[in-house]
């Protein structure tokens, strides 16, 4: 008798214990695992995307890409290179302490020292603790986009960072990093981070004392990756997750079309492109017909790089490749930018006898061969893309030899060269504004200048490069318009690149699930509601 | 009619008399599947000729082909029988020139098991002693290892070494060497044993009184008295090797999608299982299933036919 009331013990326990999973727990899944819980130490989008949700950034990000007020409340000009920040008031950690502007400023030099966000905040020079309230982030020069830019600056408690021993970034380069702010976190966010078990799962619970609104129903959150996109897809349908991001484009209309389950999708704050060797005399991986290397760069002629616009269809690989799940884009910039300008945003035409003629008069009736070298993972479908072009180009007589490379070796071969001559590659401004695409894209490179540094491409052009100064230095949102669309047609008549098209998130979910779909790719877990 | 030719009824009683129609007729099934195994051999050694396009030909590819179902089907078109892949490359004529990649694949790493392993085993069994246990010793190290983990780890290994650009270039023969490396001791382990036997016979004996050397007597007079079991073990393993291939590229570390084998077309139609373009994985994997199912039922045939013990 005793062993089974103690067994009704236990399972009464149980079914207890199992209760509150039960309530409200949203099991989602996607590509891959956080590299860390340190919001400064990576750069990478999944993790920043679920860093978000323990860490508020000084400037807010609305589902749109907007910004709006986040830690700081408000934020205005100080002078040539100053901007002043005001910090809410009342924002508690979720460790109970309370968010100081000593906090916000230790964050932003903490977040400046990180690697792989130099590019972004090395021209801050100090961020001063004015008073209780107010901060000012003093740059090398003046930056009309720094507001911007602060949607990615995480917030993080330095009395935390210090009793833990992380007041520095962790090197995630180095191997075995370990360090306390790996796996944990102290936020402000509207989640806590309950456990981060590393390449398995994470963990996240409603933070009762939250200052902003918590418009969903969530109360715990389960994050597990799964790298393949078939297994992942079958988790979502034998319910064992409810929502999965980087649905595959074959399967969404299988999705859509079983009971319960929809997709839902966004733009992404990303345009693919096809880069063209603009620099070196001789082009690497360019052979003649019969074999032997070329003596020259034929990309370095317009009409080659306009023969190439006009031969690759983009509408056709939208339609065909990205089944319908992208946008075609026609300028270096897409929906959804700071800066975008629609009416500009017209390709140029598809039309192969014209590209055959611009080839002939170029020097290359017979064509060439070329290296095409292309990312895999990382990107919507790149190796279909890459065949795509291939067979595209071919038309012309173009022989493309596609060099596909796994992710890293391909980003260590720009990294360290860029030993590329012609590659496909997704290109964005990190903060979403045209004029990040610009200095960092497409401005020739320039080390000491902070310039160009993913202009993969090597594209010079003097006249753009006159309108990137500009642009950096204007505050007047007129005249801004105008340099952005001087620089976005330049780039287009010059053809800085094949333009491709942006590609759409998709994500798709039970139907019992509510939440917006948003282009950086983060499920915000305080929008979702579960039905 | 002429007397002296036989009537159908005649034929075919002649022809059961006979012992290799004979036993085919017996078991239809082995006929079926000869008739297969033909007929698939005859497709990859003619793919070039009977393909309507030439799947390796980039320019011939139209993207507005793409994702088409099987002709039979509502949407399908008649100019791809069995349908496109996602870049308009008919199905068929890929699947002809992956059967040649596979066959081809198995054929010489086959080859090359047979060699290293009938040569070992030679050497082995005849010359006895320390030799035979060095390399029956060798020959038992490996068989700890898994053939496929050998296979993985030779073709992971290389792939990494090599340089990007030559990859697409070599990967049939490291896929070819490494399949073969790592099937060697069945060869030498069941040659050493025919070996074993045969070296006790009076006529070993007497080519040694006649002064023949060790070469010309392991070569000419004991290899072919051994032969039988090896042609039959190497249909068999010739069954096995287009397996591990298949295998190897479903992993990805076989042929690449420019060459694809029957694998790697399976490994691509993987992806669109959910997405209910089937065609893209159900026709090379029951190709692939027709040509194993085929070469083994063959395979187990020959093995009655050849092995006295038996019959």
């Amino acid at each position: 008798m005793k062993k089974f009331l103690q067994g009704v013990a236990i399972c009464g326990a149980l079914a207890l214990a199992s209760l509150p999973v039960a309530a409200n727990t949203l099991r989602f899944g996607g590509t891959t695992p956080p590299l860390t819980m340190d919001p400064h130490s990576t750069n990478d989008f999944v993790t920043a995307a679920l860093v978000r949700q323990v860490y508020d950034s000084l400037v807010g990000l609305t589902n749109d890409m907007d910004i709006e007020p986040g830690i700081a409340t408000a934020w205005a000009p100080a002078g040539e290179n100053t901007w002043r920040f005001t910090i809410r008031e009342g924002v508690k950690f979720h460790d109970g302490s309370t968010l100081t502007a000593e906090d916000v400023a230790f964050s932003i030099m903490r977040q400046k020292e990180s690697a792989l966000y130099r590019a972004m905040y090395g021209q801050i020079r100090e961020a001063k603790v004015v008073d209780a309230k107010t901060v000012d982030v003093i740059s090398a020069g003046p930056d009309p986009i720094l507001p911007r830019k602060m949607v990615r600056l995480f917030v993080m408690s330095a009395a935390w960072a210090k009793a833990n021993n992380v007041e520095k970034v962790p090197d995630l380069g180095a191997q075995g990093t370990e360090a306390y702010s790996l796996r944990h976190a102290n936020g402000t966010g509207p989640m806590r981070l309950v456990l981060q078990e590393p390449a398995q799962r994470t963990t996240f619970e409603r933070n009762k004392a939250f200052w902003g609104p918590f418009n969903g129903n969530v109360e715990r959150a389960i994050y597990t990756p799964i790298t393949s996109a078939p297994t992942r897809v079958s988790a979502l349908l034998s319910n064992e997750l409810d929502l999965i991001t980087d649905v595959p484009l074959q399967d969404v209309e299988r999705i859509n079309g079983t009971q319960g389950y929809m997709v839902s999708s966004a733009p992404q704050q990303l345009f693919m492109q096809l880069e063209m060797d603009g620099t070196r005399d001789v082009a690497l991986d360019t052979w003649d017909k019969n074999g032997q290397p070329l003596q020259a760069n034929p990309f370095k002629d317009l009409r080659v790089r306009r023969a190439f616009a006009h031969a690759v269809d983009a509408k056709l690989i939208v339609d065909r490749v990205m089944r319908g799940q992208a946008f075609v884009v026609g300028t270096a910039a897409a929906a959804g930018f700071g800066g975008y300008q629609k009416d500009l945003d017209v390709r140029w035409p598809t039309d192969v006898e014209l590209a055959k003629k611009l080839l002939a008069e170029a020097g290359y009736p017979n064509g060439f061969i070329v290296q095409l070298n292309c990312p895999l993972q990382r990107y919507v479908n790149t190796e279909e893309i890459c065949r795509a072009t291939a067979s595209m180009l071919a038309r012309i007589g173009v022989e493309v030899r596609i060099k596909g490379m796994p992710w890293p070796e391909f980003a260590r071969m720009l990294v360290n060269g860029p030993s590329s001559s012609f590659h496909l590659i997704g290109a964005a401004g990190n903060s979403g504004d045209v004029q990040d695409t610009f200095t960092s894209v497409m401005a020739t490179r320039n080390r000491d200048k902070g310039l160009g540094g993913t202009n993969w491409a090597l594209w010079s052009n003097a006249e753009f490069d006159a309108v990137t100064a500009e642009l950096v230095g204007t505050f007047d949102p007129a005249k801004r318009t105008e340099l952005y669309r001087r620089g976005l047609t330049i780039g287009k008549e010059q053809v800085h690149a094949v333009y491709l098209h942006q590609p759409m998130l998709t994500w798709a979910m039970r139907r019992s699930i509510t939440v917006p779909a948003r282009a950086d790719s983060a499920v915000m877990l305080k929008d979702v509601t579960i039905k | 009619m002429t007397p002296d030719m036989p009537s159908d009824g005649n034929l075919l009683a002649r022809m059961r008399r006979h012992p290799v129609a004979g036993s085919l007729l017996a078991t239809p099934v082995t006929l079926v599947a000869l008739l297969a195994l033909l007929l698939v051999v005859a497709c990859a050694i003619f793919a070039p000729w009977i393909a309507r396009t030439d799947p390796y030909d980039l320019a011939t590819l139209d993207l507005l082909d793409s994702h088409l179902p099987p002709a039979f089907m509502a949407k399908g078109d008649p100019r791809f029988l069995l349908g496109t892949d996602s870049q308009g490359a008919d199905l068929a004529s890929l699947l002809l020139y992956g059967l040649r990649v596979s066959l081809l694949v198995g054929v010489l790493a086959v080859s090359i098991s047979v060699t290293l392993g009938t040569i070992a085993g030679l050497i082995s069994g005849y010359l006895g002693g320390l030799v035979d246990s060095i390399v029956m010793r060798i020959a038992d190290i490996q068989f700890t290892f898994p053939a496929m983990m050998l296979a993985l780890l030779i073709g992971g290994v290389s792939q990494s070494l090599l340089p990007n650009d030559k990859r697409a270039a070599l990967a049939m023969p490291i896929v070819v060497i490494a399949l073969g490396i790592s099937h060697w001791p069945h060869f030498a382990r069941l040659v050493r044993g025919a070996v074993l036997v045969e070296r006790q016979k009076d006529y070993v004996a007497a080519a040694q009184l006649a002064g023949r050397g060790h070469l010309v007597l392991m070569f000419r007079h004991i290899l072919p008295n051994v032969l039988n079991p090896i042609f039959v073990l190497a249909t068999l393993d010739i069954a096995f090797a287009i397996m591990a291939e298949a295998t190897l590229s479903f992993l990805s570390f076989g042929m690449p999608p420019t060459q694809p084998s029957l694998g790697t077309l399976i490994r691509i139609g993987y992806g669109y299982l959910y997405s209910g373009e089937w065609w893209v994985v159900v026709f090379p994997a029951l190709t692939l299933v027709v040509l194993l199912v085929s070469i083994n039922i063959v395979g187990d045939w020959l093995r009655d036919l050849l092995d006295p013990k038996l019959r």
